[in-house]
């Protein structure tokens, strides 16, 4: 009877926490879709992502193209993610925002909807990209650590506390609006 | 405790180490070293915090569309040629290649020739167990495209769409990337050889020599997945290309013009610019059509 109490225990303890660490990346596709006039690009991606980590995305832009950048991430993370993103040519840090804002104004934050005026209603926010020349991006995406807690008692075996998700980069294209680069 | 007691509490311990186990496999997450997530362990390493991106080869055809290109079925990959792939490899580079000339086909409006290598790379896709993509409702929607209006670019779209869709699923990484690879160097067989003069302030010729980005992405993309002797195999095999991206210059743009964005837009690029000069761009077109004849199994 020992043995079946702590089997029990051990498996109702641990098994909603294992089952909350898995997942993958399908029901992020929903996101993946054109977004008229602009069209769906295939080097969207997502990646599963594991809290207190950087991750990164090289994203080639090419000349004669508008592009747009969106981001979603799981629901775990709880909009704690920093973005930044460098254009490799001039090697300037073009954005750095974090995944939600105090605000939540237009261009404040990466992850959280804000309140469109124009349209009466939430949009999700974008980036919009005019490449000059062909470049390349550097996505950083940094996914805050979550909070340790710290026992007084020596005794006990300190564990990371950990979370993990799905983080996706939407990429949409257009042939570029400015008549002297078509 | 009685014989059920027993029984529950075996079962209870042999489900335990089954969800240890489950997390484990997955490749993507992590950071440098050990982590435990949820007293869990898991392998990670530089390599799945780093993405690169390839584009597909309808990138590369939409932005020669207005180029005043000839379409030409003289480039395309010979329909034989499928009958030749044996092994995973070459089915999957075969299959990159085959997606690569039904995407040009359809960007060009070629309806015919685009239906015919609708059939290559759906038959193909049996081979490489991506069957499930062509759905009966696609290969209809391709049957009736003549009477339709729903175009054979977006078609083709939504095919490799549903193709990646299907190899990220089902991570299939090195599938993806041998099929990425294939789909790079046909495109780019393709421009180079529908592009018969050089002309330094050619667009294409510029679009030719940007490829430089891509093509350090798709190495590096193909480098983190070397262990797999497909890719590693294929990474030598595109060597000669690499050693011609490598010598193009890259130089710094003097006086950039000022350029005015869309509203919200933000400008990238035009401080530097890749050069290619007409003898690389020439050694460039020889390599490459090399290159992809191999990598078809092309007889020339």
């Amino acid at each position: 009877m020992k043995l079946l109490k702590i089997t029990l225990i051990l498996f109702i303890t641990q098994l909603p926490l294992f089952v909350s660490a898995q997942g993958d990346c399908s029901d992020f596709f929903k996101y993946r879709k054109p977004e008229v006039p602009y069209e769906y690009n295939d080097q969207s991606s997502s990646a599963m992502c594991v809290t207190g980590n950087n991750y990164e995305f090289i994203l080639p832009l090419n000349k004669g193209k508008d592009y747009r950048l969106k981001f979603y991430a799981a629901a775990v993370f709880n909009n704690q993610v920093r973005f930044k993103i460098i254009d490799q040519s001039s090697h300037q840090t073009i954005l750095d925002l974090p995944g939600e804002s105090g605000t939540g104004a237009q261009g404040t934050c990466v992850l959280k909807d804000y309140f469109d005026e124009d349209t009466n209603k939430e949009i999700h926010p974008a980036f919009d990209f005019f490449p000059v020349t062909s470049t390349t991006l550097k996505i950083i995406i940094e996914v805050l650590p979550l909070k340790q807690e710290v026992s007084t008692d020596p005794n006990v075996k300190m564990q990371v506390k950990q979370d993990r998700g799905c983080i996706t980069v939407v990429v949409l294209d257009k042939p570029t609006s400015n008549s002297s680069f078509k | 405790m009685n014989n059920y007691t027993k029984i529950f509490a075996i079962i209870l311990l042999m489900i335990i180490p089954i969800f240890f186990n489950s997390c484990k496999s997955d490749d993507n997450s992590g950071n440098n070293g050990k982590d435990t997530i949820n007293g869990n362990t898991t392998d990670i390493t530089d390599d799945n915090l780093i993405t690169y991106l390839i584009p597909s080869p309808k990138d590369m055809f939409a932005l020669i569309r207005n180029e005043k290109l000839a379409f030409s079925s003289d480039v395309l990959n010979p329909k034989t040629n499928i009958d030749k792939y044996l092994d995973t490899k070459t089915k999957e580079v075969g299959f990159g290649i085959y997606s690569a000339d039904l995407a040009y086909t359809a960007a060009f409006k070629q309806t015919n020739e685009a239906t015919e290598y609708f059939k290559i790379v759906r038959n193909l896709s049996d081979k490489i167990g991506l069957s499930a993509v062509f759905t009966e409702s696609l290969v209809k929607r391709v049957n009736h495209i003549p009477e339709n209006k729903d175009s054979l670019l977006k078609v083709t779209n939504d095919t490799f769409y549903d193709i990646v869709r299907f190899l990220e699923e089902n991570d299939r990484k090195s599938s993806l990337s041998l099929i990425s690879v294939g789909g790079w160097i046909e495109s780019l067989y393709i421009v180079v050889n529908i592009t018969k003069t050089y002309n330094e302030n050619d667009p294409t010729i510029q679009l030719i020599a940007d490829q430089k980005n891509v093509f350090e992405n798709l190495i590096l993309s193909l480098e983190q997945r070397q262990n797999d002797v497909n890719i590693k195999t294929v990474i030598e095999e595109l060597n000669p290309i690499k050693e011609i991206y490598d010598k193009l210059e890259v130089v710094k743009i003097e006086n950039p013009d000022q350029v005015k964005a869309s509203k919200n837009q933000i400008i990238v690029g035009g401080t530097t610019k890749i050069v290619m000069t007409k003898e690389q761009f020439l050694q460039l077109k020889r390599t490459i059509t090399d290159v992809r004849n191999k990598l078809a199994l092309n007889d020339v």
